[in-house]
C-alpha cells in the first residue's frame, strides 16, 4: 500500500501552484513588454537576436547617411544643371559677339554680361550644403574659390573685372575628396574638387570677357585659372579686330569644352552615385525588413498567442488553487 | 484450581498499557506531522510470554507486550534525498546568479549594453566622416563613446560585484557548515551513548537527519554510519569533516599559509579567499590545507558559489585566470576593453612611422586645435599611468601588461575612461595611407579613409590578459559580443533547466523518503480510532472481570 503523507500533498500542491503562477507571470510580462525574449537566457537564439538588434542599429545609421549623401549629390545635381544652362547662355553671347558685324563698343558691352556669368559660375563653385563648400574638396569649411583683385595683377587694366584673380583654395586638403561610408561595402564620394569642374569654364569666361573688353590673354599656366600678369595687352584696333574674333572663338571652344568634358561627366558621375545610393537604400530597406522579420519571429511576443497562453495559465492557476483548498480542507476528522 | 480471574485482570491490564503506548506514539506522530527531519514511529507489539502462561494443560496466554518503537527511516532513501538536495541548491544558486547577469546583455532597446553601444559608437564615427568638423557630430561621437565606456564599466562592475557577493555568501555558508558539523558531531555523541544502552535515540536521529540535510544544502559529502550509530562525514578526497564526536572547522582566508607571497586577485582587486583547514590552529602560525578545489567540484550552495566566483590557483596573477563563470564573463568584457585601449587607440593615433619604425608614431592625426593625440589618445584607464613600456610610440598589450605587472591596476574594463573631454579634441583628420601626413590638415577631413571605421568590421584577436586566459581570434567586436550574449544566455538557460529538473528530482526523492518516514494524518487517526477501540474493549474486559469477581464474592 502506498502511503501518502501529509507533507507530500502540501509540497506537491505548492510546487504546482508556484509553477502555474510563474507561467502567469511569464505571459503577463510578454503581454506588457511585447517581448517573449528580453534576456539572453530566454531563448537559445539570443546570439542571433543580439546580432539582429545590432544590424538594425547599424541600418538606422546607414539610412541616415544615405539620406545625407543623397542630399549632397542632389545639391550637386541641381548645381550642374544650372551650370550647364549658364554655359549654354555664355556661348550664345560669345556666338553673338563673334559676329564681325558687331563693333568693339558693342562687344565691350557684352563683356559685362560675360563677367556676370563668370561670377555666377564662381557662385555655383562656392555652393554649400549643410554649411560645407561642396566643391572645396577636403577643405570644405572655406570657399572653394577666392575672388580678389591683386594690386599688382596688371598695369593695364589695373582694376575691374579684367583684373580679377579667381583662385581655387590653396589648402592641401582641398585636393582630396570626401567619401562617406554608407554601408559596410559602399563608400560614396559626396563632394568634389573645384578645378576639374569649374576651371575650364572660369578660364573660358575670363578669356571671353577680356577679349570682349579689348584685352588679349596669353595663358602661361593652366592652373590657376587666372591670366598671367605678364601678358595683359590691349588689342590694337582695327588691325587686331580679327584676332579678337579668333580669341572669342577660342574662348567659346573652351567654354564648350568645359560643358562637354567637365560638367556633363561630373553630372553623369553624380547620377551614377545617386543610383548606387538608391540601390543601397533599397537594399537597406530589405535588410531592415528582414532583420525585423527575424526579430519579430524570435523575440517579439505574439499578442494573441500570449493572451491565449495567459488565459490558459490563469485557468491552471485557478484550478490548482481550488484543488489545493479542497484537498487541504479534507480531513478524516470530518468523518470521525 | 486455576485462577482465571487473575488472568483476565493481567491480560486486560497488559493490553490497556500496550494500547496506551501506541496511542501515545500516535499522538507524537501527529504532533510532529510538520516537523522537519521527523520519521514517524511505529510501536511493535507481541504476545507476552513467560512462566505462568500455562494453566494446567490449557494455555490461556499472558496478554500483550510492547516490544520496541521503530523510527521508520530508510538510509538509502535519506541518502538519495541528501544528494538531490545538494544538486538542487547548486543549480538554484547558479540560476539565481545567472539571472542577475542577464540584464547586462539585455536584448531590449532600452538598456545600454555593450554591443548596441559599440554599434552606435561606430555609426556616430561614420556620421562624423560626412562632416568631420561639425561640433554636433563630434559631440555625438563623444556621447556614444561615453556610452561604450559606461556600458563596459557597468557590465564589468556588475560581474565584479556579483563575484564579491558570492565570496561574502561563501563566508556565511562556511560558518553554517562549521556550525552544522559541530552539532552533528555532538549529536553523534548523544546517539552513540544512548544506543550503547540498547535504547533507540530516535529524537536525536531525527535532529541529525535534519542537520545532515541542511549540510547537504551547502556542500556534498560522503556519509557512513558506524556500529555505534554515529556518522562519519568526509569530502571526496577523504578529508573528514565529522568523525564521531569530532568535527573540523573550516576557514575562508585570503592569506593562506601555502602562499609564496603572491595572492590571486578577484575582479575588484581584493585577494581571493581560499577554503582551508588549519592543522595548526592552536598556535599563532598556520598550516593550511587547501580544500577549495574539493568544494569547487562539489554540489550545494558552496559548490555553486565557487563555480560562480571562480577558484584560483595561488600563483594566479590576474582575476581572469580563476576557473569560474564570472571570471570568464568578465574576461570577455576585459578583452573588449583591452582592444579599445590598444588596437583602437593605435589606429586612432596612427601607426608607427614607416620611415623610422623605431621612432615615435607618425603624427598625422591631429585634432581641431592642431594637437596630436597622446599615447592612449581616445580610450584610457582612469587615473592610471600607462607608459609606453616598449617605447615604440604606440599603445599595445605589452604596455597594458606592464601596467598590470606593476600592480597599478587589475582590470582595464573597470577603469576605462575617455581620454577626450571636448568635441574639438577628436583627431578626425588622419590620412588613409599608413599615416601619411596631411600637411596642414587639421582634423576637418577624411576620417572615412583612416582605419577607425574599418575596425568595425575588421577581425582581430581579443585577449583578456597577458596569459591569454580568454582569447578569441578572427572575430569582430560584434561577433565577440554576440557570442558572449549567447554564452550568457546558454549558461542561464542551462542553469534554469537544471534547477527545474533537480527541484523535481528533489521533490521526488523527498516523496519517496516521506512514503516511508512521513506522517499521514489519515493513517494516524485511523490508528487512533483503532487503538482507542482496543483500549475500550480491554477496559470492558476489566469490568467483566470485576463483575465475575463480584459474583464470586457474592456467593460467599
Amino acid at each position: 500500500m502506498t502511503r501518502i503523507p501529509e507533507n507530500f500533498i502540501s509540497t506537491s500542491l505548492l510546487a504546482d501552484m508556484l509553477k502555474n503562477k510563474a507561467q502567469v507571470a511569464k505571459y503577463s510580462s510578454e503581454l506588457s513588454t511585447g517581448y517573449k525574449v528580453s534576456e539572453p537566457g530566454d531563448s537559445s537564439y539570443a546570439s542571433t537576436i543580439s546580432q539582429m538588434r545590432g544590424t538594425l542599429v547599424e541600418i538606422e545609421g546607414q539610412k541616415s547617411r544615405v539620406s545625407t549623401a543623397t542630399g549632397y549629390l542632389e545639391r550637386q545635381e541641381a548645381i550642374f544643371e544650372q551650370f550647364n544652362d549658364i554655359l549654354i547662355r555664355a556661348n550664345e553671347i560669345a556666338a553673338q559677339a563673334a559676329n564681325e558685324t558687331n563693333s568693339e563698343v558693342e562687344r565691350s558691352q557684352l563683356a559685362q554680361e560675360v563677367y556676370e556669368i563668370r561670377n555666377q559660375v564662381v557662385g555655383l563653385a562656392n555652393s554649400t550644403y549643410l554649411g560645407k563648400y561642396v566643391f572645396a574638396g577636403g577643405a570644405d569649411d572655406t570657399p572653394a574659390y577666392d575672388t580678389g583683385y591683386a594690386a599688382s595683377q596688371f598695369t593695364t587694366p589695373s582694376s575691374g573685372q579684367e583684373n580679377a584673380v579667381i583662385a581655387y583654395s590653396t589648402n592641401t586638403d582641398s585636393s582630396l575628396v570626401r567619401s562617406v561610408p554608407v554601408t559596410n561595402d559602399l563608400s560614396v564620394q559626396v563632394n568634389a574638387t573645384g578645378p576639374a569642374i569649374f576651371d575650364d569654364a572660369i578660364r573660358g569666361l575670363t578669356q571671353l570677357g577680356r577679349a570682349l573688353s579689348g584685352f588679349k590673354t596669353e595663358w602661361t599656366s593652366t592652373n590657376p585659372p587666372v591670366p598671367n600678369n605678364t601678358t595683359s595687352v590691349a588689342y590694337t584696333f582695327p588691325t587686331e579686330y580679327t584676332q579678337q574674333t579668333q580669341d572669342i572663338q577660342t574662348a567659346m571652344d573652351l567654354i564648350e569644352r568645359a560643358r562637354e568634358q567637365d560638367v556633363i561627366p561630373a553630372q553623369t558621375a553624380v547620377a551614377g552615385r545617386m543610383r548606387r545610393l538608391q540601390a543601397a537604400s533599397s537594399l537597406l530597406e530589405l535588410s531592415e525588413a528582414s532583420a525585423k522579420g527575424v526579430l519579430s519571429n524570435l523575440q517579439e511576443a505574439d499578442v494573441i498567442e500570449s493572451a491565449t497562453r495567459l488565459s490558459e495559465a490563469q485557468t491552471a492557476l485557478n484550478a490548482s488553487l481550488t484543488v489545493t483548498t479542497q484537498l487541504l480542507n479534507q480531513s478524516i476528522l470530518d468523518y470521525l | 484450581m486455576t485462577n482465571y480471574s487473575a488472568k483476565i485482570f493481567n491480560n486486560a491490564v497488559s493490553a490497556l498499557s500496550a494500547q496506551q503506548a501506541i496511542i501515545a506514539a500516535t499522538a507524537n506522530n501527529i504532533a510532529n506531522v510538520n516537523t522537519e527531519g521527523y520519521a514517524r514511529r511505529v510501536v511493535g507489539l507481541e504476545t507476552r510470554y513467560g512462566s505462568g502462561s500455562s494453566t494446567g494443560s490449557i494455555q490461556i496466554g499472558n496478554g500483550v507486550a510492547v516490544t520496541d518503537i521503530t523510527r521508520m527511516a530508510d538510509q538509502f532513501l535519506e541518502g538519495l534525498t541528501r544528494e538531490a538536495i545538494s544538486t538542487s541548491t547548486y543549480y538554484q544558486t547558479e540560476k539565481d546568479f545567472m539571472a542577475r547577469i542577464q540584464p547586462i546583455f539585455s536584448l531590449t532597446e532600452d538598456v545600454n549594453s555593450i554591443g548596441p553601444a559599440m554599434t552606435k559608437f561606430f555609426s556616430s564615427l561614420e556620421d562624423l566622416s560626412v562632416n568631420p568638423s561639425s561640433m554636433e557630430l563630434r559631440s555625438e561621437v563623444l556621447e556614444r563613446a561615453q556610452d561604450v565606456v559606461t556600458s563596459i564599466r557597468s557590465a564589468y562592475g556588475t560581474v565584479s560585484a556579483l563575484q564579491a557577493e558570492a565570496e561574502e555568501r561563501l563566508t556565511a555558508e562556511i560558518e553554517s557548515v562549521n556550525s552544522l558539523t559541530a552539532s552533528i558531531a555532538e549529536l553523534n555523541g548523544f546517539i552513540s551513548v544512548q544506543e550503547a544502552t540498547g535504547q533507540v535515540a530516535a529524537d536525536e536521529r531525527d535532529q541529525r537527519t535534519k542537520l545532515l540535510e541542511q549540510l547537504s544544502e551547502r556542500i556534498s559529502y560522503q556519509m557512513s554510519e558506524r556500529a555505534d550509530g554515529s556518522v562519519t562525514l568526509t569530502l571526496n578526497n577523504g578529508f573528514p569533516l565529522v568523525n564521531g564526536m569530532e568535527s573540523r572547522a573550516l576557514e575562508l582566508t585570503a592569506a593562506p599559509s601555502f602562499s609564496t607571497g603572491t595572492y590571486p586577485p578577484k575582479l575588484d582587486g581584493t585577494n581571493m579567499k581560499f577554503i582551508v583547514f588549519d592543522y595548526d590552529a592552536s598556535s599563532s602560525s598556520s598550516a593550511h590545507l587547501n580544500l577549495t578545489d574539493e568544494f569547487a567540484g562539489g554540489q550545494g550552495t558552496v559548490g555553486a558559489l565557487l563555480a560562480m566566483r571562480g577558484s584560483a590557483s595561488i600563483s594566479d596573477t590576474n582575476p581572469f585566470q580563476a576557473t569560474g563563470t564570472l571570471p570568464e564573463l568578465a574576461g570577455r568584457i576585459e578583452a573588449i576593453a583591452r582592444d579599445l585601449m590598444t588596437r583602437f587607440n593605435e589606429t586612432y593615433r596612427g601607426p608607427e612611422a614607416t620611415a623610422n619604425p623605431t621612432a615615435n608614431f607618425d603624427p598625422s592625426a591631429v585634432d581641431l586645435n592642431g594637437n596630436n593625440p597622446g599615447l592612449f589618445g581616445f580610450f584610457n584607464a582612469g587615473a592610471i599611468t600607462i607608459s609606453d613600456s616598449d617605447a615604440d610610440g604606440i599603445p599595445d598589450n605589452a604596455d597594458l601588461n606592464a601596467a598590470v605587472a606593476a600592480g597599478s591596476l587589475i582590470s582595464f574594463a573597470a577603469e576605462l575612461t575617455l581620454a577626450i573631454t571636448a568635441p574639438e579634441e577628436i583627431a578626425a583628420g588622419r590620412d588613409a595611407v599608413n599615416g601619411s601626413t596631411i600637411s596642414g590638415g587639421n582634423a576637418q577631413n577624411l576620417i572615412a579613409s583612416d582605419g577607425l571605421l574599418a575596425l568595425k568590421t575588421a577581425t582581430a584577436t581579443f585577449s583578456s590578459d597577458s596569459s591569454n586566459t580568454f582569447q578569441r581570434s578572427n572575430v569582430t567586436y560584434d561577433q565577440l559580443y554576440n557570442e558572449t550574449v549567447g554564452r550568457a544566455g546558454h549558461l542561464h538557460a542551462r542553469a534554469a533547466t537544471n534547477a527545474q529538473v533537480s527541484a523535481d528530482n528533489k521533490l521526488s526523492a523527498e516523496t519517496k523518503r516521506d512514503q516511508i518516514s512521513g506522517v499521514s494524518l489519515d493513517e494516524e487517526f485511523t490508528n487512533l480510532v483503532k487503538f482507542q477501540k482496543a483500549f475500550e474493549a480491554n477496559a470492558r474486559v476489566l469490568r467483566s472481570a470485576q463483575d465475575i469477581l463480584d459474583t464470586i464474592i457474592g456467593l460467599v
